[in-house]
C-alpha cells in the first residue's frame, strides 16, 4: 500500500513542506504526540513522512497510522513559524492514503 | 561492535513499545534543526526510568554501540544526529515534574519536560526558571542542560549552568550517579556536574535535575528606542550597564530585521531613517519603576536613541515585542526557497559596535544576506545567515560566513558559541578559539572524554574528536 508518488509530490509542493525549519514547535502542542510520545504521531514527524513518501521512500503501516491519528485540531498551524498549513497537508495525505487503499 | 547481540539483549530488557526499528520512523531521528548532514539511527529506544537508561548504556558499553541521547531535537549545530549507525536514546518519555520545593528553592524535574511547560507549572507558585532559549516551547530541560542553553534573560540571569544544583547522570559506563547537591552551596570535590552541563551528551546522560527557581519579577516595564547608527545602539548597551542597570532583557534588532518584520506584519512600522532598535525590559519593585524609566530614557537619548516609548501595559508590551517575536517567522516566510542559519557568537558588550560592523563586512564579502538580532545585554549576537540549501555555492558560502563570524568573535575577545553549542558544525572553530586561549585545553578535553567514556560510545564525534 504505497501512495502514488506523483500525487504526494504535488501535495508537498502545494503546501511548500520544504519550508519546515524542523524547529519542533508543532510537536509541543500536538495532542496525539502528547498521548503517545511517538514522533510519527506528531506534526513534524507527519510532515517529514509525507516528504519521505514524495521521495519514494517506503513507509510501513504503523507509520501510516501516524498520519491517520491526526485529529485535525490545527494547533500545529497556530505555532508554525514558517506558516505551513500542517493540518491541511496531513488531511490531504490522509485522503490520498484512503483513496489508494480503496482502489 | 556487535549490534545484533546488543539488539537481542535490549529486546530482552525493554518492552517492545519502547523500541523503534521501522525505517520511516527512524528517519524522523535523522535530523535536528541545523543544516548538518542527516544520518539515520539503527534503533531508537525510549526509556522511562534512570534504571532503563543505565541498563541500555551498560549494554552499549559492552557491545561498543554508539549512543546519542536526545529529546526535543531542536539543536542548531548537529549535536543529536546519530552518525555511524548510532542508537538514539529518546528521553521524551521522562517528562514528569517531580517536586516543586519553595522552602529549598528548587524544582526537581525529569529531562523530557519542555521549558515552557516547566515555567507554566512554576508560575502557579509565583516562581520561574530563568534561562529562556528562543526555542523554549519545544526545547527540553535535558537538551537545555546538555547544550548549556541561555536566552534573552542571560544578561541578568546567566545560562543553565548557573541554575542547576544537582542532577542524576548515567555515566557512559552505565553507572547512575548523583552529581552536585540539592543545596545552594556545594564543595564536594571536583565539580563534575559543571563538566557534564554543556557537554552535549558526550560525558553522561542526565535523567533528572534539581534546578534553582526564582520569584517572578514584581513588575516589568518595557522600553523601545530606535537608532540611526547600529554603533550607537551597541554603545547604548554599554552605557546602560555602566550606569549599574541589569535589565531583564536587552534585545537588538538591525534594519534587516525591521524590514523583514514590516514585510510580514502589516501593523509593524518603524522610522525609515533608523538602522537599529533596542527593546529593554526592566524589572523591580513597582515603586522604583518611574525612577528607573527616567534614568533609562536619559541614557538612551544620550546614546542617540529616539522614538523612545515605554509601557507596563501587557497589550502594549506585546505590541512593542512583536518586532522581535515575529522576526524568525518573517525570515522563514519572506525568503522563499531559502533557509535560515541562526549563528551564535558573543563578544564583550564593549566590543559590540565593532562586531556589528564586522557582520556587515562579512555579509558584503560573501554576498549572503545576514539579518542580525541578539541578546546584547550580555554581548550575544545572532547573525541569521540566509542561504539556499539547493545551491552548493550558497551552502559553501554559509560555512565560510559562519567561520569568519566565529573568528571575528575570537579576535574581539569573545566566543564562537554562546548558547547553541559546538555539535559537529563548530568543532574547527572550537579549536581556533582554544588555539588563542591555550591549545593545551584541547588535550585536557580529550583526556576528560576518555576518562568518562573509555570506549567512546556516548555521542562520539561531537564537540571534539578524540583521535
Amino acid at each position: 500500500m504505497i501512495l502514488i508518488n506523483d500525487q504526494v509530490k504535488l501535495l508537498v509542493e502545494k503546501y511548500s513542506l520544504a519550508r519546515c525549519a524542523r524547529c519542533n514547535f508543532c510537536e509541543s502542542v500536538c495532542p496525539t504526540y502528547a498521548a503517545t510520545r511517538r514522533r510519527v504521531h506528531g506534526p513534524r514527524g507527519r510532515i517529514w513522512l509525507i516528504i519521505y513518501l514524495s521521495q519514494g521512500i517506503d513507509v510501513n503501516s504503523d507509520e501510516y497510522d501516524g498520519l491517520l491519528s491526526c485529529l485535525n485540531c490545527r494547533a500545529c498551524n497556530q505555532v508554525c513559524p514558517a506558516g505551513i498549513e500542517i493540518a491541511e497537508a496531513i488531511h490531504d495525505a490522509k485522503v490520498l492514503l484512503i483513496r489508494s487503499a480503496l482502489k | 561492535m556487535d549490534f545484533e547481540a546488543f539488539r537481542a539483549e535490549v529486546k530482552r530488557i525493554m518492552d517492545s513499545s519502547k523500541i523503534i526499528e521501522s525505517r520511516g520512523e527512524l528517519m524522523l531521528y535523522s535530523y535536528d534543526a541545523s543544516p548538518a548532514e542527516p544520518a539515520i539511527p539503527r534503533m531508537v529506544i525510549q526509556p522511562e526510568t534512570t534504571n532503563e537508561v543505565s541498563e541500555v548504556i551498560k549494554l552499549a558499553n559492552k557491545y561498543l554501540i554508539p549512543i546519542v541521547p536526545s529529546s526535543g531535537r531542536t539543536s542548531l549545530h548537529g549535536g543529536p544526529i546519530p552518525y555511524n549507525g548510532a542508537v538514539v536514546l529518546d528521553l521524551m518519555r521522562m517528562n514528569k515534574i517531580l517536586e516543586v520545593n519553595l522552602e529549598d528553592s528548587y524544582v526537581h524535574v525529569e529531562v523530557g519536560v519542555r521549558l515552557d511547560e516547566l515555567n507554566a507549572e512554576l508560575a502557579r507558585y509565583g516562581y520561574f526558571f530563568p534561562p529562556d532559549p528562543a526555542s523554549s516551547a519545544a526545547a527540553t530541560v535535558g537538551g537545555s542542560l546538555a547544550n548549556g542553553a541561555g536566552g534573552m534573560r542571560g544578561a541578568k540571569y546567566g545560562t543553565v549552568k548557573d541554575w542547576v544544583l544537582g542532577a542524576e547522570v548515567v555515566l557512559p559506563t552505565g553507572e547512575p550517579v548523583f552529581m552536585g547537591c540539592r543545596t545552594l552551596k556545594c564543595r564536594a570535590g571536583y565539580d563534575l556536574l559543571s563538566l557534564v552541563i554543556g557537554s552535549e551528551g558526550t560525558l553522561g546522560v542526565i535523567t533528572n535535575a534539581y534546578l534553582k527557581i526564582w520569584p517572578l519579577p514584581e513588575a516589568i516595564v518595557r522600553l523601545r528606542a530606535y537608532f540611526r547608527d547600529v554603533v550607537d545602539a551597541a554603545r547604548a548597551v554599554g552605557m546602560v550597564k555602566a550606569k549599574g542597570f541589569r535589565p531583564l532583557i536587552v534585545e537588538f534588532l538591525d534594519r534587516g530585521t525591521m524590514e523583514a518584520v514590516s514585510g510580514y506584519v502589516k501593523e509593524f512600522t518603524y522610522p525609515r531613517d533608523s538602522e537599529a532598535m533596542l527593546i529593554i525590559d526592566l524589572d523591580g519593585p513597582p515603586e522604583a519603576m518611574k525612577r528607573y524609566i527616567d534614568s533609562m530614557v536619559n541614557i538612551l537619548k544620550g546614546a542617540g536613541g529616539y522614538g523612545i516609548e515605554w509601557t507596563s501595559d501587557k497589550d502594549e508590551m506585546d505590541r512593542i515585542y512583536m518586532a522581535r517575536r515575529a522576526a524568525y517567522p518573517a525570515l522563514l516566510r519572506l525568503f522563499s526557497g531559502m533557509r535560515v542559519m541562526p549563528e551564535d557568537i558573543s563578544v564583550p558588550p564593549s566590543r559590540l559596535p565593532e562586531a556589528v560592523k564586522g557582520i556587515g563586512s562579512i555579509a558584503s564579502k560573501y554576498g549572503l544576506k545576514i539579518v542580525t538580532w541578539g541578546h546584547v545585554g550580555d554581548g550575544n549576537l545572532h547573525p541569521n545567515i540566509i542561504y539556499n540549501p539547493n545551491d552548493q555555492s550558497s551552502v559553501s558560502k554559509l560555512y565560510s560566513v559562519s567561520k569568519e563570524l566565529g573568528l571575528m568573535a575570537i579576535n574581539l575577545g569573545g566566543t564562537v558559541s554562546s548558547e547553541h553549542g559546538i555539535g559537529v558544525l563548530k568543532k574547527d572553530l572550537l579549536t581556533s578559539e582554544l588555539e588563542v586561549k591555550g591549545i593545551a585545553q584541547l588535550r585536557l578535553m580529550k583526556a576528560i572524554k576518555r576518562v568518562f567514556d573509555p570506549n567512546n560510545i556516548l555521542n562520539p564525534g561531537k564537540v571534539i574528536d578524540i583521535d
